[in-house]
């Protein structure tokens, strides 16, 4: 953890507006990309990381912790995915929307197409997961969150991390090679 | 196109995981939060949720401890006023409200005994040995007002104590907020 989060932690929760709009700045990307490989819906995710910002801001005072301030954020934003998990039994899945990610721009387009049809291969096989597997590797791959803050997130040890992401990779792996050979 | 199964001999997955494209938050998203922030900071129930109830919690109590020293200082100033001994005053005040509480108590226990006289015999054994063992009390009380006096004042110094240590306890690691 860097240690201007802890000062802009610090100076938010003295009342600092600005501090709050900076870490707001900071953080609601890998919050946004968390929540969409999450609920697979973009409106959905938007209204997730609004939430889970908005509940930090009403509980920053209670953190006595400046440096875990992002995995505090993300447990926050956990609960809320587990809430309205429990509200509705299911979430579309990303199938047929559009992978608006970029692409390499030094590749030919031959390949940006080859690249774009794995990326979408991929992502749908991570929504096709158990939320228990797709959850930590969301947070490594696409938050780039460390086993150790995944594991603060969830609550678990890290080797109980350790062991969903590798058991989520064969899953995954299983997954791709059976999309494409079918 | 280069199969998975191609590549599943190396760590593929790893470098594609990483290399899934992240997608850029709408562009109003950080103004939307900002505004929802502000927004809710005007809500009537602001209060309650920008403080946590523990804070709430010790102002309440230490405003009941104020208004009782208030009403301890009123009573001693109206005393000093009335020209009785403050202390004296307070304490026969005091016990002339126990008196009346007392008074109180006996005119509705006599009134529900009438009132209960018809019922049946069980009942009214009930009623009296009920109403026996408050005379007990109130006896006891009255005998040992200085020891009652201690042991009341302890036990909130004790509940105090309690509520502040659970309240520490409960808030220990700022844990579950969310």
């Amino acid at each position: 953890m860097q240690p201007v989060d802890d000062i802009l932690v610090q100076r938010a929760q003295q009342g600092d507006w600005e501090a709050f709009a900076a870490l707001v700045e900071r953080y609601q990307a890998k919050l946004y990309n968390y929540a969409l490989r999450m609920v697979a819906n973009r409106e959905d995710a938007a209204d997730i990381t609004q939430e889970a910002f908005l509940r930090a801001y009403q509980a920053l005072p209670r953190l006595r912790d400046n440096t875990v301030f992002i995995t505090w954020l993300f447990r926050i934003a956990t609960n809320i995915l587990h809430d309205s998990y429990r509200r509705q039994t299911h979430y579309n899945l990303l199938m047929e929307e559009k992978i608006t990610g970029e692409a390499d721009v030094s590749a030919s387009a031959e390949e940006q197409v080859v690249q774009k049809q794995q990326h979408q291969t991929l992502l749908q096989a991570l929504a096709g997961l158990p939320a228990m597997y797709r959850e930590p590797l969301v947070m490594r791959y696409i938050s780039e969150l460390t086993y150790e803050q995944i594991g603060n997130v969830l609550g678990l040890p890290i080797r109980t991390v350790e062991t969903r992401i590798y058991r989520g990779k064969q899953k995954l792996r299983q997954a791709c090679i059976t999309w494409e050979s079918g | 196109m280069e199969g998975y199964q191609q590549k599943a001999k190396g760590d593929w997955l790893d470098e594609a995981l990483f290399a899934l494209p992240k997608e850029i938050p709408p562009p109003n998203l950080k103004e939307r939060i900002l505004q929802q922030v502000t927004a809710s900071e005007q809500q009537a129930g602001y209060l309650l949720k920008r403080y946590p109830l523990s804070k709430l919690f010790k102002l309440s109590v230490l405003a009941w401890l104020l208004l009782c020293l208030v009403l301890l200082g009123g009573l001693y100033i109206y005393g000093w006023y009335k020209g009785v001994a403050p202390a004296s005053f307070v304490v026969l005040r005091f016990a002339s409200f126990l008196d009346w509480l007392a008074q109180v108590w006996a005119y509705w226990r006599d009134l529900s005994s009438i009132l209960l006289s018809g019922w049946q015999q069980a009942f009214n054994e009930l009623q009296y040995r009920f109403g026996l063992h408050l005379v007990t009390w109130w006896t006891l009380w009255k005998s040992h007002m200085q020891l009652i006096g201690a042991l009341v004042l302890a036990g909130s110094a004790l509940a105090l104590l309690l509520t502040v240590v659970l309240n520490k306890l409960v808030n220990r690691g700022n844990g579950h907020y969310a």
